[in-house]
């Protein structure tokens, strides 16, 4: 279930976009929910406490690394941003075997409860898996239900996007091409489930393998800035065109991602 | 994928794929079950919300919190009023009667002279996975409204990711986290990022967290893989840690107490004599 942060102040997330990242290989989905939440230094509103999250409990991973205080954070907690009627939920442990199904049920029900506007899968395709044509060439792709891709359809194909929809694969059921996204977690799941129940949806990935996924995930986040217009990178001038007001910026990086491959190694064993 | 030396591996990620929906944990909610001792049960049933009242509850996990909260705190003036099983069902009939230290038992205790005050020793291994049934059915019996939560468990150093090589970090050493609600400072570190604590002990505290109960999690890190005297050690501080500190039975005995206990894991560990 949903807990917001502050009982006493109603919310309604009426009209606001809903970012759900997918547990994915190289959980890149997270890790671009990461950078958004980081670099939009975003407010916590609620806790989602559901049994299909395994349990998990931190410090502050968007504290200042010198920071000395606890600010403690759960499996499964959501951020909000008014100013661009967005959510994002941050999933950091992953799910219980077998209870997917239940939480995709859990989810759909509070996305149609709340009346959000869209939901965006954050995910990543196992880059082994790709074809030929995927080879080469931008590693992001989109795939989304009929009504958003009719909205955006001029956005995405236009130069500053050029989106390239995700190739479908033939299968025995399906001779013309079927949603296939292997090591995608439950995006696929998820968004066919958005589409029988007519929730506009869109899953946006790229293809990546498992290892250092900081950069596959900037790429994910910067390839949704350019469509969601959330960050404005570019510095701000002054009226005489010189003078800069606000400097240009970059994602900020959150202090969970340092030791991404834990501790150093002892020197001592070298002695 | 194939590696630099030509062989093909397997790919390993932590993506989960849908069809891995068929396996289940069977019966999550029915696996695990919280029995209560029948006086406890009637006591339940007099109150408004049908809940025990308490003021200050200890939860160990793990066979160095349970040493610890064994030999200071539930060692004399403590009655057992229920139990956790693992896979009994509800008609079951169970005398509450494994009582060595070692044993894999999960049992509820509360003061005699203090009844609002409870400790959970948990020497069990609960998976993770149960750790939300498990939270979830002690809690509805339990109302903590004003009361003062402390979570005792202990992992591995290999767990800890830090800029400090482990060797200089003194193994074992105590770190601890606490919900919004605790006003008060930790009798130790608060846990760095990026690292995190999993399974029950993490359950127990977002639970806290979330419905806004004062708690704190003392986790200890420790580099032995068999209980040893000085991981336990390690938690002695921490008697006077709120609430145990009003829930603490003096032990005159409690170096022989601490080394029964190691002795006995010990027995079932050592490779020579």
């Amino acid at each position: 279930m949903y807990i917001p942060a502050d009982k006493k102040k109603s919310k309604s997330f009426e009209g606001y976009t809903l970012i759900v990242p997918a547990v994915s290989v190289g959980n890149v989905g997270q890790l671009a929910s990461d950078l958004l939440i980081s670099t939009m230094w975003l407010e916590r509103c609620g806790f989602i406490y559901h049994d299909s999250i395994l349990p998990l409990v931190g410090n502050d991973p968007y504290a200042h690394p010198e920071a000395d205080v606890c600010k403690l954070v759960t499996a499964c907690e959501v951020y909000e941003s008014k100013l661009h009627q967005l959510v994002i939920i941050q999933q950091r442990a992953p799910f219980v075997k077998g209870k997917m199904s239940s939480f995709r049920r859990w989810l759909t029900g509070w996305v149609k409860e709340n009346k959000f506007e869209k939901l965006v899968i954050l995910s990543s395709m196992h880059a082994h898996e790709r074809l030929d044509i995927q080879l080469q060439g931008p590693q992001f792709r989109y795939i989304s239900t009929p009504d958003l891709e009719a909205e955006n359809k001029e956005r995405f194909t236009h130069d500053v996007l050029k989106w390239i929809p995700l190739e479908g694969r033939p299968s025995l059921e399906d001779p013309e091409g079927s949603l296939y996204l292997p090591g995608g977690g439950i995006a696929k799941s998820l968004f066919e489930d958005c589409s029988k129940e007519n929730i506009p949806a869109i899953v946006v990935l790229v293809f990546c393998a498992e290892g250092d996924n900081a950069q596959d995930a900037v790429k994910l986040a910067y390839n949704l800035n350019l469509w969601m217009d959330l960050i404005d990178f570019k510095p701000k001038y002054d009226l005489d065109g010189k003078t800069i007001i606000k400097p240009a910026s970059t994602w900020r990086v959150p202090s969970s991602w340092r030791l991404l491959f834990g501790t150093a190694v002892d020197q001592t064993l070298f002695h | 994928m194939a590696t630099f030396f030509g062989e093909i591996l397997p790919v390993i990620s932590r993506a989960v794929d849908d069809d891995d929906d068929d396996e289940s944990f069977e019966n999550l909610e029915t696996y695990v079950k919280i029995k209560w001792k029948k006086e406890a049960q009637e006591e339940m049933e007099l109150t408004k919300d049908k809940k025990l009242q308490a003021n200050a509850f200890v939860l160990a996990v793990g066979p160095a919190a349970t040493g610890f909260t064994q030999t200071y705190v539930t060692h004399k003036n403590y009655e057992i009023i229920g139990a956790m099983f693992c896979g009994m069902k509800e008609d079951d009939v169970n005398t509450f009667g494994q009582m060595s230290p070692t044993d894999k038992t999960c049992y509820i205790y509360r003061k005699c002279d203090y009844p609002s005050a409870l400790v959970c020793e948990c020497n069990y291994d609960i998976r993770p996975e149960y750790a939300h049934s498990f939270v979830n059915q002690l809690m509805s019996c339990l109302n903590l409204c004003e009361g003062h939560v402390v979570i005792f468990g202990s992992t591995f150093t290999s767990e800890y990711k830090s800029d400090v090589p482990t060797s200089d970090m003194n193994p074992p050493f105590m770190r601890a986290l606490k919900t919004a609600s605790f006003l008060g400072t930790p009798m130790a570190p608060y846990l760095e990022q990026p690292n995190v604590a999993t399974g029950l002990p993490a359950q127990m505290l977002t639970y806290c967290h979330i419905h806004k109960l004062n708690a704190v999690l003392y986790m200890c890190y420790t580099d032995s893989i068999h209980l040893d005297f000085a991981t336990l050690k390690t938690f002695q501080p921490l008697i006077e840690s709120t609430p145990v500190k009003y829930m603490r039975e003096e032990n005159k005995k409690a170096s022989e107490t601490l080394k029964k206990i190691v002795d006995l894991h010990t027995k079932h560990s050592t490779l020579y004599m």
